[in-house]
């Protein structure tokens, strides 16, 4: 699992063998091919981008091209385990249905996200008054996907608003895990584990 | 119509299905479908050559309707951009129109070339019962009316791929046995490929199908 990004290392350790997954936002397929060769698990992904689709069926993994705003309706109620949403929950139009959506079709969901409230991004804005372009967020405001800026503060607020457990929940700075003392200060990202 | 047999057969014989790769189809024709087909079985029976079907000892058979039937038929396969890019509003061997009904345009010769070429080949009975079958063909219907109920069984991948610019069998259809393939939980994987050239995109050159089916078949 070296070479995965430490949040979705994190989602691969603790997803259990024999359990259904849907990668939403699975890219090309990276965390699903972890999941299958480490855990036996046939998971299953959604993605927009054809090309990344292409990559997943070439490494035989089951992805079906479609936008998470939209498409997610396809899937009917519990029809998985886990529904996994990797750093996208702040590039969706409705992170709020996003959510649901995830817990409908998931008995539980993993989400990570960046947090906008990390301390590089308040000096960015405080001192140079400029929306920061960091390294785990190289692209400047106007070519940006991400167009819901949440904060951890906000993240826990949403999932308290909508009724839905926190299981657990861990915080990274690059490729450290943090623990979870002044997250919303110290996390450049965060991940959750929610349940209904 | 082929990837309407990939999708009976993984269906009707689960266990003998290991892989199925559907490209550019759908479970069941469509409105407009059925009416392109309809046009073409029309022309085909008013040709009186076709003698309500008893044609095999006159020597020919309704040749022309048939034609006609195929040229309605090869404009769907098309895409407008395609037709556009191919042949616009070009002439066909000569500098300006004739004002009569030659195959002035390059579209019209090339129609033309297609439809006498198909009725050489291809027997007009047979255009009749195959366009005729394709119409029933309902998958869903076959299994009251659910069609996620079609793939209840079936232990088989499943790869799903439509064209951009596919007119005939649109990205909806596949979406709809994608759809359904995800209500049974099959393994199913999905994606619209970019290409020009209409339905007949699946069999041209269009590299990223390549890698797809590459993919899927290897994978």
């Amino acid at each position: 699992m070296a070479e995965l990004r430490p949040d979705l290392a994190v989602i691969a350790r603790h997803v259990p063998a024999g359990a259904r997954v849907l990668d939403v936002g699975c890219g090309d397929g990276q965390l699903m091919a972890v999941l299958r060769d480490d855990k036996g698990i046939d998971a299953r992904g959604m993605e927009i981008d054809p090309a990344e689709v292409e990559k997943c069926v070439a490494r035989g993994l089951s992805a079906v091209q479609g936008d998470a705003n939209r498409d997610l309706a396809d899937y009917p109620d519990g029809a998985f385990d886990y529904a996994i949403l990797s750093q996208t929950l702040q590039t969706a139009e409705r992170p709020d249905l996003m959510l649901a959506e995830l817990l409908r079709i998931g008995r539980q969901a993993f989400v990570s996200f960046p947090n906008f409230a990390h301390w590089k991004m308040r000096a960015s804005l405080l001192w140079n008054g400029r929306m920061p372009v960091t390294r785990h967020l190289p692209v400047s405001w106007y070519e940006t996907q991400n167009i819901h800026h949440v904060t951890v503060t906000d993240f826990v607020q949403l999932v308290r608003d909508k009724g839905v457990k926190i299981e657990r929940s861990w915080f990274f700075s690059g490729d450290r895990d943090l623990g979870s003392a002044g997250a919303n200060w110290r996390a450049e990202y965060a991940v959750y584990l929610l349940s209904r | 119509m082929g990837g309407m047999q990939a999708l009976s057969l993984a269906s009707n014989f689960p266990e003998r299905a290991a892989r199925v790769l559907a490209i550019a189809t759908s479970a069941r024709h469509s409105a407009q479908n059925i009416a392109f087909h309809e046009v073409g079985r029309q022309a085909i029976m008013a040709d009186p050559g076709w003698r309500g079907g008893d044609y095999y000892s006159a020597g020919r058979g309704p040749e022309k309707g048939l034609a006609v039937a195929r040229m309605a038929a090869h404009i769907t396969y098309l895409s407008e951009a395609g037709l556009t890019d191919k042949f616009g509003r070009r002439l066909q061997d000569r500098d300006a129109k004739s004002f009569g009904f030659d195959a002035d345009f390059q579209v019209e010769s090339y129609l033309r070339h297609q439809g006498i070429a198909f009725s050489d080949r291809f027997d007009a009975n047979s255009y009749l019962y195959i366009t005729r079958a394709m119409d029933y063909f309902d998958l869903a219907e076959e299994h009251g009316g659910r069609l996620a109920d079609a793939f209840v069984g079936s232990t088989a991948r499943f790869c799903v791929i439509s064209f951009d610019t596919d007119w005939l069998y649109p990205t909806a259809e596949s979406r709809a046995v994608v759809h359904a393939l995800n209500a049974g939980a099959a393994p199913v994987s999905f994606v619209e490929l970019s290409a020009p050239h209409g339905h007949d995109s699946f069999l041209l050159d269009v590299p990223a199908l390549d890698r797809v089916v590459a993919g899927f078949l290897n994978g």
